[in-house]
């Protein structure tokens, strides 16, 4: 982390080195450090700190020919090296016709009214974590489970500059925690798997004692509870159930459908399972799935690594398909509306789904069960086996419970489903209220995304098999 | 890429970690610096798309204190040696004090297997004939222009055309303290691919066809990708995938599955994911997950894993492979080992922490040492247990022979979409082509296949698997593990492969559910 006028200093370097050759673009820095505690069965196994940083340069010439470098590194030296690059890439390639539109400077900073920073987390709030996987042991060590968890802080920095002039900086930190409790291995506990988690951008906000008190109420319930398979030859009717997906599970779907889905350019290639079907009714009126980084809690992210400021899109609207998000290349290349979502690495998806939800509370949805139906807390390992229809397939994980008449009754083992998304969506009829979720895959480190998802209830979920 | 200065600041940390107590006696402490020079191009349909090199470079120092590990990492290298000392004082400060942090709050601690190969200084670098920087950016777009013109000729029905090159080189210097001696191993790694997809659409279907597992990715240089015939297999996933709009849907039912080496690869791969020794102890449960290998490790050495067809063997020496090296990222030099020989499970992929885990739930001393298998994808990540070149072994037979011995069944290739179980027993893939067989003749193309089921029984229906031959070396250049997440490009290897028994399914989930609410859905 450099702060705000250090990153001006950084990034408006790079476009007067740009302006100088007589060169268009846009100079994007990113500084973070993301710090972890993660334990395995009540070992902290990998404690780390990353810290990473990179500058990328996209330029154009006056014919449109394009070209980009990215560098680790500050120093002036090194961003002209990689302007050097850059300009080498642009004197080989064509004329692109798609390049996105340098953006000029707005009139309005959304940025400014919020920043999204907490100092406390951004120093890593090391004591909260670590009481954090004290508590979590003495809890695991009362029930003779085992306990995996996750326990991370971290922030980042952005600033955007371009030729035009356009200079924006934004900061935000993060948090997150997750719990596993597990049975011991090889014992008659060992099918045990009891989940927890809970994000905020700021680490004093995280609950863990609430986090804890709902992996211990999975786990009791998954120790006492007896086991149904309903893939026994017994219980073979129950391959359509009704569900309740809790937030987790929910949110996971979300992502594979930001990455499948809720983009121009799944949309453009006809692999999303809206194409063609803007504007017409998809799922059931009940459902609204928006684009909104400015809802309550969310991490912000009010521009993207174009500058361009984060619109709020509305994907689904009261069942309607309504558009899908675009960074600048995409909104070219497919004719669709510009909305701020450009990614660093050229992609674009959604980063802050809101999926609206009702007042139900989750015993609610439990209690009015009349058939049987599963309570599921997570997905694992899941995947689309056909993106344009929006078919959805993984297994059940950390408790699948089964709940008849109103109140759980069984463990199941983990389930394999698949489904069509827009079928499954047609097919809720209860929600809880949104609560914040944190994806945890990011491969290139933290992301300003968050998700606000309810927990849902579903008719006639189709199951395909159980795992064990 | 200046490793004389890398090396200088990496002896300056470990003779300052040297200095502290835990770690002078019997502690531990190694340092990682990295560059990394990576390039990319693509081509949508006949337009360049902004090309992309990148540069990184960093340092990443872990440290064991008192039975507990502890990793910072700082990026840039390119700083002056006053600023990298002080940015690398600052980061072993936070590693040794993320050790204690481990030590107040965790059960246990880590005891390191001897290293049984430990040359002070050691060199590595990947065979090349063609280093990728030195072949001019024209010509690299040459193969992307024809590769894509071949496609666009081949059908009038694709709706997406895409080819894309990436090439990344990286320089480490892996340096360690352990019982007063130091330890510096230089490696050179080159890595390059190109992956081709296309999309045929009649304005309702669109199918997909793509080439090799995730492209054709290849250790070494730039000779490796002009050696392809690039342009007959982007011809050939052109018209299959316009084949495939008129073919007729895959059925729903149990058959015998011949898997084409792409598949093969990535069916080995994430069995792989399995045979990981940390899974063993919960390492991934906040992630995707543990391994059904857990309850067989008791009787490793004797377990039936699978039938006897079942050659399963880790080799990071293997020419090509994604997962070759000479050393891995704990100084352990490469090794080629059977995981599971005959059908036997004979060994799980280790480091040096693990081998004492490992004996200890065994009560006994199977493993000796670690078998080199610790890497990491940048400086900014602790190494973990990854797959090196992990491959199921050629039999003698050849693919028709293979095909002869069906009486019913299906040959599947290319991997669209994978899905596990946390006990990575339970499997799904969907795949791009399937082709029907009939008393053993190939018969019609089905479109979208898939195939699910449980791999214990997988594997145990290995009955046959073709020769050396038809061995296809497919590298996977973004397997994900770890948090915080990390790539990691890594190594498979296999024959086409057959099984029996194996229940098929439609990617159309009307035809896979059959009936349901009462009314018949539409079938095959």
């Amino acid at each position: 982390m450099e702060g705000r006028e250090e990153a001006f200093e950084i990034v408006t370097c790079a476009e007067r080195l740009i302006r100088e050759k007589g060169l268009f673009g846009t100079v994007l820095w990113r500084a973070q450090k993301l710090s972890t505690l993660r334990s395995a069965r009540n070992f902290l196994h990998q404690p780390t700190v990353a810290r990473e940083q990179a500058l990328k340069i996209s330029l154009f010439d006056e014919k449109s020919r394009a070209g980009s470098a990215t560098t680790s590194s500050r120093s002036r030296e090194a961003i002209q090296e990689s302007l050097q690059e850059a300009e080498q890439l642009v004197l080989c390639v064509e004329p692109y016709p798609y390049l996105a539109e340098l953006i000029l400077q707005p009139k309005e900073f959304p940025e400014e009214h919020m920043d999204g920073w907490d100092e406390e987390t951004a120093e890593g709030g090391m004591k909260k974590r670590e009481s954090f996987f004290k508590e979590a042991k003495k809890a695991v060590d009362r029930l003779g489970l085992l306990a995996s968890a996750r326990f991370y802080t971290g922030n980042m920095e952005t600033a955007v500059a371009n030729t035009l002039g356009l200079l924006r900086y934004h900061r935000f930190t993060i948090s997150s925690c997750e719990l596993t409790m597990t049975g011991v291995p090889n014992t008659n506990l060992k099918h045990i798997s009891a989940f927890a988690a809970r994000s905020a951008k700021d680490v004093c906000s995280i609950d863990y004692n609430e986090l804890i008190q709902e992996a211990v109420e999975s786990a009791i319930l998954q120790k006492h509870l007896p086991i149904v398979d309903p893939f026994s030859k017994k219980r073979k009717r129950y391959k359509e159930l009704d569900v309740i997906l809790s937030p987790y599970a929910l949110a996971t779907w979300l992502t594979w459908l930001n990455w499948y889905a809720f983009n121009g350019n799944a949309l453009f290639n006809e692999t999303s399972v809206l194409t063609g079907k803007i504007g017409q009714l998809v799922v059931s009126q009940d459902i609204s799935i928006v684009d909104d980084w400015r809802y309550d809690h969310m991490i912000p992210a009010p521009f993207d690594a174009e500058g361009f400021t984060r619109a709020r899109v509305p994907i689904i609207e009261e069942g309607i398909a309504k558009g899908v998000v675009c960074g600048g290349v995409a909104s070219k290349w497919s004719g669709l509306p510009r909305t701020g979502h450009a990614l660093m690495n050229d992609y674009t998806w959604p980063l802050h789904l809101v999926f609206t939800g009702d007042d139900y509370t989750l015993d609610d949805l439990m209690e009015s069960c009349e058939r049987p139906t599963l309570f599921i807390t997570s997905f694992n390992y899941p995947s689309m086996p056909n993106s344009k229809e929006g078919v959805f397939t993984g297994t059940t994980r950390h408790g699948t419970f089964l709940i008849e008449e109103g109140k759980i009754c069984g463990i199941v083992p983990p389930l394999r489903f698949m489904e069509r998304t827009l079928d499954v969506f047609s097919r809720i009829y209860m929600k809880t209220e949104p609560m914040i979720v944190v994806e945890q895959d990011h491969y290139e480190g933290i992301e300003e995304s968050s998700y606000a998802v309810p927990a849902v209830k579903i008719e006639n979920f189709h199951f395909v098999g159980s795992v064990s | 890429m200046d490793m004389e200065k890398a090396k200088k600041l990496a002896h300056k940390i470990l003779d300052s970690a040297a200095m502290i107590r835990g770690i002078k006696k019997g502690g531990y402490v190694d340092v990682r610096c990295m560059y990394v020079a990576q390039e990319a191009i693509a081509m949508n349909s006949t337009l360049v798309e902004y090309p992309n090199c990148m540069r990184e470079s960093g340092v990443g120092i872990r440290v064991l204190l008192n039975g507990c590990w502890g990793f910072a990492s700082f990026p840039d290298l390119n700083q002056p040696m006053a600023v990298l000392e002080s940015k690398a004082e600052k980061a072993l400060k936070e590693a040794i004090e993320l050790a204690r942090v481990a030590k107040r709050v965790s059960q246990g601690r880590i005891t390191l297997a001897p290293l049984l190969h430990g040359a002070e200084v050691s060199r590595w670098e990947t065979p090349c004939q063609v280093n990728p920087s030195s072949v001019a950016l024209s010509e690299k777009i040459q193969v992307l222009e024809r590769a894509n013109e071949s496609m666009l000729n081949a059908s009038s029905y694709l709706s997406v055309v895409y080819s894309k090159l990436n090439f990344r080189g990286v320089d480490k210097l892996f340096a360690s303290y352990e019982n007063g001696a130091y330890r510096f191993i230089f490696q050179h790694f080159l890595t390059g691919g190109i992956s081709l997809y296309v999309y045929a659409s009649d304005g309702n279907d669109v199918q997909q066809r793509s080439y090799g597992c995730f492209g054709k990715n290849i250790g070494g240089g730039f000779e490796s990708i002009a050696a392809l015939d690039i342009e007959t297999a982007a011809r050939s996933i052109a018209e299959e995938a316009e084949e495939l709009l008129f073919a007729d849907e895959c059925p729903n039912e149990e058959l015998d599955v011949i898997l084409l080496p792409d598949q093969c690869c990535l069916h080995v791969h994430e069995t792989g994911h399995g045979l990981e020794g940390d899974r063993n102890f919960g390492y991934e449960e906040t992630y995707i997950g543990g391994t059904y290998v857990e309850e067989a490790l008791p009787e490793i050495g004797m377990h039936r894993f699978g039938s006897e067809s079942v050659n399963l063997v880790a080799d990071a020496t293997m020419s090509g492979g994604y997962g070759t090296f000479g050393f891995d990222d704990e100084g352990v030099p490469a090794q080629k080992f059977f995981l599971v020989e005959k059908g036997i499970l004979k060994n799980v992929l280790t480091s040096r922490e693990t081998i004492a885990q490992l004996n200890n739930v065994l009560g006994r001393e199977y493993f000796s040492g670690s078998n080199g298998t610790m890497r990491a994808y940048s400086s900014s990540r602790a190494p973990l247990i990854r797959m090196t070149n992990i491959c199921l072994l050629p039999g003698t037979k050849s693919l028709e022979d293979l095909i002869a011995d069906v009486e019913q069944g299906i040959i599947l290739t290319g991997s669209y979409s994978w899905s596990m179980s946390k006990d990575r027993r339970n499997f799904d893939f969907g795949l791009e082509r399937g082709i029907l067989i009939k008393n053993g003749k190939r018969q019609k193309v089905v479109k979208n296949p898939g195939y699910r089921g449980d791999n214990i029984a997988f594997w145990h229906s290995l009955e046959e698997v073709a020769g050396e031959s038809e061995f296809e070396i497919s590298n996977i250049p973004n397997c994900g593990k770890g948090h915080p997440a990390q790539y990691r490009p890594l190594g498979h290897g296999s024959p086409p492969a057959l099984f029996r028994n194996v229940q098929i399914y439609n990617r159309m989930p009307d035809f896979a559910l059959g009936v349901r609410n009462g009314r018949k859905r539409r079938g095959v």
